[in-house]
């Protein structure tokens, strides 16, 4: 079963834009991807369907990590998840070029929020992304699984349809 | 990159393994959709999907490339042709023809990386462009109608690209809810449809696909829309839509895309295999 | 004239439809739910009950609030009823939010609050 992701070049440009704003003292930014999602005959597909900045105040001062999100934040995107019903999939930067890769912080932090999606969205994939300057990575747990998987193809639709894998 | 592409490397670096990449399905594969294929297959895309329900009638053979005399007496399926088509310009490009209404097949077509639209109907090229929408598909539609006017005939048609984010037809004027309810009410009917129109309308819409997935030209923005006069046998890009850069669909919104929340629920309990 | 240019764009703003008027939908469908399509509004009607005489006794309902196909509203099913009040003329077939409904003729509802709109549609079920 494949997975796929798929987003619009504006909504990428945005995700962008907000990411590279200096923090006050967090060292990178962090913020979410709402999402929807369908089945297809190869599996599933995620849409990007509008971006969710996290403000100033939702870090915690933590200069052992380049972000740290605080407990304001975390309860802040699941009550998204909860009233909306929709996947959540929070996202950050590494720069550089070519295929991002999660460092071994990042995994241990995705599996911890991406639970608190889980318990309060069941029905629906949540996961990770990770964009460098060129490519995108994600990690995705699908509905009643406990591991996650990665997403195995991402699309950006816009005035150039590109397809990564 | 392949010897039968060489002459296109122009295209991009890569742009061979970009096109073999490619999924694009073509949605009505008669006098249109049957041009789109083939040249498809010349560029080098990789995966089709042709879907159309129809068989092969004699009165097809005017306009349908690849079609044969033997195809109208044995009552050959459209997307048989298509495959066999498809195939015989280069053996390596996986066909999956679907000869049946696309709303059967929505499984597949939600796969699709670009739907190129070679239906007949008002309705049908609504619903088709608003499936594309929900499922961020680029959209490729070919329209061309004969209608007389006085005493002599008038050809016309458009190739439209309505991509998520930007205009659709609606903004575009192309189609329009008094069409689609004219013809709700109206007789269906044999149009009268030729050849060349096709060919040439179709090969629009193969060059518009080709300049949104490979990086051989970037204009200022991308060309959606181009208008033919049969009449004077020009071509051109609409002049409304070349001057607008700033442009905002007042029909679909981006956020909606996907299932609906109660459709998804639904769909993991008919989960396709 | 050559080809078709009424460029005008289409001004409909379409208006959100209150949390009131779905109250009163859940009556007869608990799940009912809103969303948009191609600048129209549509509400989903889960397990619609249908009125006595209909087969099969409950369906999945589409009722579309604005004008489409000629009709100033619409009511859609995810299958074709049968019913004993009189026979229906089931003419057309759609795909909304990637799902294919069924839908009869009936003419002349016209769009105000969603459950007026509902009860005028299945009034096509009641003889």
């Amino acid at each position: 079963m494949k997975l796929s992701l798929k987003i619009t070049e504006a909504l990428i440009r945005e995700v962008r834009k907000d990411l590279d704003r200096a923090h006050p003292y967090a060292a990178e930014r962090v913020g979410f991807v709402i999402g929807r999602c369908t089945r297809s005959r190869s599996g599933i597909i995620i849409f990007g369907s509008r971006y969710e900045r996290v403000p100033d105040a939702g870090y915690v001062e933590d200069h052992s990590v380049g972000a740290m999100m605080n407990q304001r934040t975390i309860t802040a995107a699941m009550q998204i998840a909860y009233s909306e019903k929709v996947p959540i999939f929070h996202v950050h930067t590494h720069f550089g070029k070519g295929k991002p890769k999660f460092s071994g912080i990042d995994l241990r932090e995705n599996a911890k929020f991406v639970r608190a999606f889980i318990n309060v969205c069941p029905e629906y994939p949540h996961g990770a992304l990770v964009l460098s300057d060129t490519d995108m990575s994600g990690l995705c747990w699908l509905p009643g699984s406990s591991k996650p998987r990665r997403i195995d193809q991402f699309t950006v639709v816009g005035s150039c349809l590109r397809k990564t894998l | 990159m392949k010897q039968t592409l060489i002459r296109q490397s122009f295209l991009g670096p890569n742009s061979d393994a970009i096109l073999d990449a490619l999924t694009v399905s073509v949605v009505g594969t008669g006098g249109a959709g049957s041009h789109v294929l083939q040249q498809l297959s010349h560029v080098g895309v990789g995966n089709l999907l042709p879907i159309d329900p129809d068989k092969v009638e004699f009165l097809n053979l005017n306009r349908l490339v690849g079609a044969t005399f033997r195809d109208a007496q044995k009552g050959q399926k459209k997307t048989t042709v298509s495959k066999r088509v498809a195939n015989s310009i280069n053996p390596d490009v996986r066909v999956r023809p679907h000869s049946k209404p696309w709303h059967e097949v929505m499984d597949v077509l939600r796969d699709a990386d670009v739907i190129v639209g070679c239906l007949d109907t008002y309705s049908g090229r609504s619903q088709l462009e608003a499936f594309a929408r929900r499922y961020l598909i680029p959209y490729l539609d070919v329209g061309m109608d004969v209608h007389s006017v006085g005493d002599h005939y008038v050809i016309s048609g458009q190739v439209a690209l309505s991509m998520p984010g930007d205009v659709c037809l609606q903004c575009m004027g192309i189609i329009t809810p008094d069409d689609v309810a004219k013809e709700a009410y109206g007789a269906a009917g044999g149009r009268p449809q030729v050849v060349w129109p096709n060919g040439l309308l179709a090969s629009a819409a193969v060059g518009m696909l080709i300049e949104l997935v490979t990086p051989w030209f970037r204009s200022e923005s991308l060309s959606l829309l181009r208008r033919y006069d049969g009449n004077r046998q020009t071509l051109e890009p609409d002049g409304w839509m070349s001057s607008n850069l700033r442009r905002e669909c007042k029909h679909y919104t981006v956020a909606e895309v996907g299932d609906p929340h109660p459709f998804w629920i639904s769909s993991k309990k008919k989960r396709v295999s | 004239m050559v080809a078709k240019r009424s460029l005008a764009v289409h001004e409909r703003v379409v208006p959100q439809m209150s949390e009131v008027n779905l109250g009163a939908l859940r009556r007869f469908s608990s799940d009912a739910s809103t969303f948009t399509e191609a600048g129209l509004r549509y509400i989903h009607l889960p397990k619609l009950g249908l009125p006595t005489g209909c087969t099969p006794s409950e369906a999945d309902g589409l009722l579309c609030m604005d004008a489409r196909d000629g009709y100033p509203t619409r009511l859609f099913f995810s299958e074709r009823i049968a019913t004993t009040a009189r026979t229906l003329n089931w003419h057309m077939t759609v795909t909304v939010a990637g799902t294919v409904w069924h839908a009869f003729s009936w003419n002349g509802i016209p769009s105000s609050e969603p459950v007026e709109v509902l009860l005028g549609h299945l009034n096509a079920f009641v003889s």
